[in-house]
Order: structure tokens, then sequence, then C-alpha cells
């Protein structure tokens, strides 16, 4: 919301801009030629829309030699018939035209964010790591003192059921 | 040593706690009864605490704080306050030998044709600073023996052009006869300045090699850069002052000029023909004038020179600061013209104002159709060849493709004669070329092209929060501030009747939405026969000749006109008569719309309506919100059955059409004349002063520009 209070110093600083360029003065804001310079340092899409969305507003020439001032004077005519359809086509492209230029504003936004976002997570992980791969490392000899008595259990298993086996041949043996 | 005569010493601080305790200090050891010196510091509103800690340790001194940063200014304010047969002037980074004074006095004593004396001032390591100052082909000053050796070159006491204010010590009739130090110099080159008036006087300035003082080289101000700007600006000051013939050959030779640095070359030139026509006569003025303008020409714009000879004009009170008000459509009656006719009343007394319309119009009609004094105001008809030639009556700029060439150069061309130029009606391809500029905006209609001037203006004011929420929109551009159109219709109370009142044009293109009011008023008719018993709508509104719009609204009206009357092209008495009756008020503009142009962008009659304690019931859209407080001051409605509903509302329940009649018309004060008049008034009060005076550079922001400078 736009304030209704006058602001003075804004105004002074303003007026002393305007009229003594150096003294007191910060570094002045850019001027709207400047804004638009930078604004059209975008997407060429954005940029074409931006420029193109005004279809009435459009030089009407024509290159016949004989007819050419009677064509633009028929092409005016007919414009000027066509005047309030274009003009709501005007506003409609500009409509889309700043709609497209806020998605495309959040858009990047949203880009600078998760870039943000992901050198955060990598900065913090980096951060930790030592004491995660500590915790891995420990997991990890873990985990092979556990295969190690695995294979331990394995061979004792094996050489008990080859045991048994041996016993169970025997009994047979015996009661045949 | 009683027989010595009072001396006062004047020491002028900022922000130098550390040098000035120093200075202080020597004055202690000085060969001088302590009863016969009288010791004063002028403090140039230093942002540190060294006033308070100088106050505590030297508690006979006495201090006095300068309004502003101004040494010379500083200096006068010592002088006043000094009681003293001589007085010294002494830079607070000067320390002096013990018989300084007594040896400057016993020499002023016995030579009264002596303005004043200074003695053999020393930089700390021994060379010399200062044994007087003198003056240079190139119209610059030095210090006589400056960085010299001391080997006695200068042992012998003589007359001198000037001296060095570092150390002085003056005849306090010196000082009453020749005038005050000019405080436009406010620090450098004042001394020169001085030291001229003092010979023109017949007052001589003498040198004593016994006088000893010993000074920090460049210890009270930050550095060269701001020496060199000061003494370049005063130089010129001393020139139109002094030397008027040679200003103009002196800008070549300025450091400004050599430097490129032709912003501060303007504005000492600025100021140094300020002191030419202050000090000239007229026969010089006009041929240095003359040469002046020729030689800046070159440098800057035509344009940029001439600002300079008009803005002095103001600065000098020759004459009143100029408004141009262009309004293409002044010719016509409407909201727009009337919110500047108004603003024109209220500020004719104290500018010299000129309507520029581009159509036959006179004071008067301005006068009769909005019952304003305009009595102190001009106006000027500029015809634009590109409409007359196509004999229209309305100056469309939206015609103006981006292949033709812009018609209102003829407006941008006029408005270089005058201070300020106003574009009054959101012309937005009229270049302003008056040093100040002001657009106001009631809708940015159309989009950026070719011809697009709106960011040259040096403000912009909206006229509404719908206004500023499309400029930013469409213009990407923020007005200065907000100022709502002003609105006085209230007239007497009178019994209120059972009239729904619609007031707004009859536009061609139907934006006030009279048929479909029509339509609701009928609807509402049908489904509450009894209650609407003696209920009325009137349309009141202008309209041009053979309207198309007008003709189908009374054709609809002909099918069935029970309890609706129109009012086409009433006057104000009618339009007055009927707010006052009317108990409910019926806008609709922007009813079905989705092409902002076509909303009410602020929405003057609904306010006329609530002064007459009309209840209004107005669209829910545009500029309307921001009058009408949905349920408290009157009803926002988005459709025709909403409006209808509300309407049914308030005309069943008397009592609470009546508790709203109050409460509208409280809630409409707020955009009475008094309001606006308050802010118009302060704004260009702004504009007045900041125009009409030269502001005098701070030491403290030129030091910070030029810190700016060296950090690029």
């Amino acid at each position: 919301m736009q304030s209704e209070e006058i602001p003075t110093q804004q105004i002074i600083d303003k007026l002393r801009q305007t009229l003594e360029p150096r003294i007191g003065i910060a570094v002045p804001p850019l001027s709207g030629m400047e804004k638009s310079a930078i604004a059209f340092e975008e997407d060429e899409d954005i940029a074409l829309l931006k420029t193109g969305f005004d279809i009435y507003n459009i030089p009407i020439t024509s290159y016949q030699r004989r007819l050419g001032s009677a064509v633009i004077a028929v092409r005016k005519i007919v414009r000027k018939l066509l005047r309030p359809v274009l003009e709501r086509q005007v506003i409609y492209n500009f409509a889309n035209t700043r709609v497209v230029q806020t998605l495309s504003n959040q858009l990047q936004k949203l880009q600078e964010n998760q870039r943000t976002l992901e050198k955060k997570i990598k900065l913090e992980f980096s951060n930790q790591s030592p004491e995660f791969t500590a915790k891995i490392q420990v997991q990890q000899e873990a985990i092979t003192a556990l295969q190690s008595e695995i294979e331990q259990i394995k061979a004792v298993q094996e050489q008990h059921t080859a045991m048994l086996e041996e016993i169970r041949a025997q009994l047979l043996d015996r009661s045949q | 040593m009683t027989t010595l005569p009072i001396c006062s010493i004047i020491i002028v601080n900022y922000n130098g706690f550390r040098q000035t305790k120093d200075c202080l200090k020597s004055l202690q050891k000085l060969a001088y009864p302590e009863q016969q010196l009288d010791l004063i510091l002028i403090d140039n509103c230093s942002q540190d605490d060294s006033v308070k800690c100088l106050r505590e340790l030297f508690p006979k001194v006495r201090i006095f704080v300068n309004s502003v940063n101004n040494f010379a200014k500083a200096l006068n304010l010592g002088i006043s306050q000094s009681t003293g047969k001589y007085i010294a002037f002494l830079n607070n980074d000067a320390t002096l030998d013990s018989r300084w004074l007594e040896s400057l006095v016993k020499l002023l004593e016995t030579n009264p044709k002596v303005g004043a004396a200074s003695g053999k001032l020393l930089f700390k390591d021994g060379r010399i600073n200062s044994v007087g100052i003198q003056q240079l082909p190139n119209f610059y000053w030095q210090d006589v023996g400056f960085g010299e050796k001391d080997a006695g070159q200068y042992d012998r006491e003589r007359t001198v052009e000037g001296l060095c204010w570092a150390t002085v010590l003056f005849r306090r009739e010196c000082l009453a006869d020749v005038g005050e130090i000019d405080e436009d110099f406010v620090m450098y080159f004042e001394d020169v300045e001085f030291a001229k008036r003092c010979q023109k006087r017949g007052w001589e300035m003498v040198y004593s090699p016994a006088a000893i003082a010993h000074h920090e080289y460049r210890g009270s101000s930050r550095g060269s850069k701001l020496t060199e700007y000061f003494c370049n600006r005063n130089r010129f000051l001393y020139l139109a002052k002094h030397e008027p013939l040679q200003l103009v050959s002196a800008i070549h030779t300025s450091d400004f000029f050599t430097n490129k640095q032709y912003d501060l070359l303007f504005e000492s030139i600025f100021v140094a023909i300020k002191k030419l026509l202050e000090y000239q006569k007229p026969e010089i003025v006009e041929t240095v004038l003359s040469q002046l303008s020729e030689k800046l020409t070159v440098i800057y714009s035509r344009v940029k020179v001439d600002r300079i000879l008009s803005r002095l004009q103001v600065v000098r009170g020759d004459r009143q600061m100029s408004i141009a008000i262009y309004d293409h459509g002044l010719h016509f009656i409407g909201g727009g013209q009337k919110y500047v006719a108004t603003m024109a009343s209220l500020l004719q007394n104290q500018f010299d104002i000129t309507f520029i319309a581009n159509k036959p119009v006179a004071i008067s009609d301005l006068e009769a159709w909005y019952g304003l004094n305009l009595s102190e105001c001009k106006i000027k008809v500029i015809p634009l060849q590109f409409y007359e030639k196509r004999g229209m009556q309305c100056i469309d700029s939206s015609m103006i493709t981006d292949d033709l060439e812009n018609p209102f150069d003829e407006i941008a061309k006029e408005s270089k004669n005058y201070d300020i130029f106003v574009n009054a009606n959101q012309l937005e391809k009229v270049q302003p070329l008056s040093p100040i500029s002001v657009f106001f905006c009631h809708f940015p209609n159309t989009f950026r092209n070719r011809h697009f001037a709106v960011d040259d203006y040096t403000f912009m004011i909206a006229n509404s929060q719908f206004t500023v929420k499309w400029l930013d929109k469409r213009w990407n551009l923020k007005p200065t501030f907000l100022l709502y159109p002003p609105v006085e219709m209230a007239t007497a109370e009178v019994k209120k009747e059972k009239i729904i009142l619609a007031v707004g044009q009859f536009e061609a293109g139907g934006t006030k939405k009279q048929i479909e009011l029509i339509k609701a008023f009928h609807s509402l008719r049908g489904n509450y026969p009894e209650q609407l018993e003696g209920w009325r709508l009137v349309l009141v509104g202008s309209s041009v000749p053979r309207n198309p719009y007008l003709k189908t609204v009374q054709n609809l009206l002909k099918q069935d006109a029970r309890a609706i009357e129109l009012k086409v092209n009433a006057d104000l008495d009618e339009v007055k008569s009927l707010y006052a009756k009317a108990s409910i008020f019926w806008h609709g503009c922007g009813l079905g719309e989705v092409n902002p142009q076509r909303f009410e962008h602020f929405g003057m009659a609904t306010v006329e309506a609530m002064q007459n304690r009309c209840v209004p019931i107005v669209f829910n859209g545009g500029g309307q919100p921001e009058i009408v407080e949905n349920g408290r001051s009157g009803f926002l409605f988005n459709t025709v059955e909403e409006l209808c509903q509300q309407s049914h509302q308030l005309i069943v329940n008397p009592d609470l059409l009546a508790e709203f009649q109050g409460l509208v018309e409280q809630r409409s004060q707020y955009f009475r004349v008094a309001h606006f008049e308050e802010k118009v008034k302060h704004f260009f009060e702004i504009i007045r002063q900041e125009y009409a005076t030269i502001r005098l550079p701070n030491p403290a922001d030129v030091a910070q520009m030029v810190d700016v400078d060296r950090d690029r």
C-alpha cells in the first residue's frame, strides 16, 4: 500500500539530486531506461513478450510503389475499427506477460533457494563426515567381526554335520 | 603587564578534541595576563563529545555551539561574542609560542593603520607554513614561504597582501569597519576575500617574524581534497565579488575544469553568478553574464545554462516560482481537471501559475465549471497541429504510434519556460524540460512506448491505491505519494426522500453501467413491489450530442419508465439538490469488466454523495473500496444480485438507513479540500524552499563525497 504521508526527506533528497547533483547525496537510483535495460538481460522469449505484447501500437508500412499510401491508409482504418478488440488483446497479452514474468522470477528464486539448500546440505554433511566415517568404520568392523564369527560357526556346523553324518552311517551299519 | 588590552582568542572546533586540547593548553603558557584573555571556543556541530570534554577541562573558556558546520559563520559568531580590543583567530590545530600574542599586540598598538597582523607560522618539523599570502597569475592564492626551510629569509617585518588565518590577530575596529566574514565561503579563501576588503578600506596587514606559531599540516580538515574543493569553489566566489571581469577566463584554469569535474564547476559558477548579481553594477553584470553564458554553453547545454539565471531570479526574490499546468483536456469539464484547478487555486498566491491547454478555454470557464477563484492564474493555448489537422476535439495520445513524430514536443518546448512543469492529466508522451516536473497520474492508460517520457519526471503523484497498483504493473513506477482528489459537495441538509441516485457520465462505451442499474431497479421493484412503493431511481449525467449509449438507455426506459428518471446535462444546482434529497447512491462502474481502464480510478461522485448523507452501494472494484468501507460506510457489491439485496436491506430498515447516513457523512470528511490543501501546500512549499535556497556545502558532506570519489 502506498503511504498517504508526504515523504518530506525523500522529496528533499530528490530535489537536491536534481538541482545539485553531487553534494550530500547518495548515488542516484537507476533511471527508467537503465531499469528496462537491466530487465532485458533475461530470457529472449520473455523479452519478446515484453516488447511485443502491444499489437495495436505497431508501425504500418507498405512497400508497394503506387498503392503504398492507400494501403497504409486502409490498414490504419482497419486498425482503428478493430481498436476495441485489439485493446482487449493488448491487455490480455500484457497480463500474460506479467504472469510469465512473475512465474519466471519465482522459478528463478526457487532455483536459487534450491542451490543454496544444496550447498547447505553438502556443507553440513561435510562438517559431520568424520564422525559419520568413524561410525561407519566401527559398523564395518563389527560387521566383519560378525561375518568371521558366522564363518567360524558355519565351519563348526559343517564339522558337526559331518560328525552327525558319520554317526548316522555308523548307526546304520550297526543296525544292519 | 596589566596595561595590556583585553584580547579575545576565537578557536573553532569540529570533532577535534585532541587538537583543540593542545591548542588551549598552549594558550595557558602565553606571556599575557590571564585576566586580559577572553578565550572563546565555537563548536561547529561536532558529532563527538569534544564540547563536553573541553568544557570540563577548560572551564574558563567560553563555549558556543554554531547552528551549522560553517567555519566563516563560526568566526562571525565568535566575533559577536568577543569583548577584546584585539581579536585573534586561531586554528584548533595550531599552537602559539608564549610571546606570540604580546608581540603582535604591541605591533598593533603602535601602528593604528594596521588592521591585522600575524607572525611566522611553522610546521612541526620547523619548515615554513606561511609568512603571509599572495595571489598567483591564475587567480589562485598561495602561502608565502610554504614548505621552505626557515633560514632567516623571512626575518624582516613587512606589509603583505593577506594573512593566513590559522593564526592572526585583528584590530576590532578593522573587523567592524570591513564587515562580517562572508559565510558563503564556508571555509578556505574567506581570508583572501576579507584581505581584499581590508585593502579596499585602507587597512594594512603586517607580517611580524617575532611572533612564532606552529601548525599541524591540515590537522583540522580531512585532507587535501576537501581543501581543494573549497579553494576551487571559493576562487570563483572571490572573483565574482572582487575581479568580475576575470571570472570567465578563470574557468579554463580551474582545477574543476582540468579535472573534468564539470558538476562541481557548475555548482560553483552558479553561486558565483549569485555573488556577481549581488555585488556588481548592472553594466558589469551584463558584460560578464553574456561572456559566461557563451562559455558555459560550450560545456553544458543551453537549457542548463538558462536554468541557472532563471533559478537565480527566484533565489534573489526577483520573482515568484512559475508553474505550468498542462492538461490536454482542460477544455472539457472533468474530475481530473477539477483536481488540478483546485490545486492551482490553492497555490496561486505563492506561485505564478499558467495553465497550458490545447484547445480554447478561458480562466472564467474554469472558475464557472468548478466554482473556484483562479483570478491570479493565466492560460496559454498551444494548438497541436496533429489534432488540429484532423479536426479533433479530444487529444488522444494513443493515436501517436511509434512510427509517428511526437506532436507533444511543442509542449515539451514550452515547459522549458517554467520552474515547475505539471503534467496534470497523465499524458505520457510529454518530455519535461523544466528544472522540476510533476506527473499527476489518474491511471496509466497506455503502455510504455517509443515516446514514453514519464521516467524523466522529478515527481509522480497518484490519485488512488488502485492507480498506484497499476502504475507498478504497467509502467514499473512508484509514485512519490498518494493524493486523493478533493471533494466539496456538501449542501444544506434537507429531508431525505425515497430516491436512489446514480451520477455518472452517459459515456459512449457505457462504462458507468446505467443500463445495468435500470435493470437492477426493475428487478428490485419486481421482487419487492410493496416495499419499493414510492422509491425512484434518478440517473444523472452529462452526455455529448447524438450519444448512441444514451439513446439505448432512453429506448430501454420507453419499455418501462416507471419510477425512473433521466437527468441529462443537469446543472450543478439541480445535481446538488438531488444529492441532498437522495437516500441511496448507486454506482456500477467496473461491473462485469476486466479492463482496469473501465473501472472507477477513484470515484469522486461517490464521495459527493456521501458528503450529502447518501448511503453508497457501489461496485467493489477500482478506487471505490478505498472510499467505501463495506458494511461500515456503505456497501460494496460484486453482482447485480448483491446490489439488489443490499439496497433492499436498507430500504426495508429505515433505522439502519439513518444510521448509515451518519456514518457515510463522517467517512466522507476524509476527502474534503482541507486535507488536500494541506498536502498540496506542504509539497510545493518543500519544492519552493529547496529551489529558492542555495544550500551552502557542508564540509562533512563534502568530505564524504571526496571519500566516495577516492573509493571509485
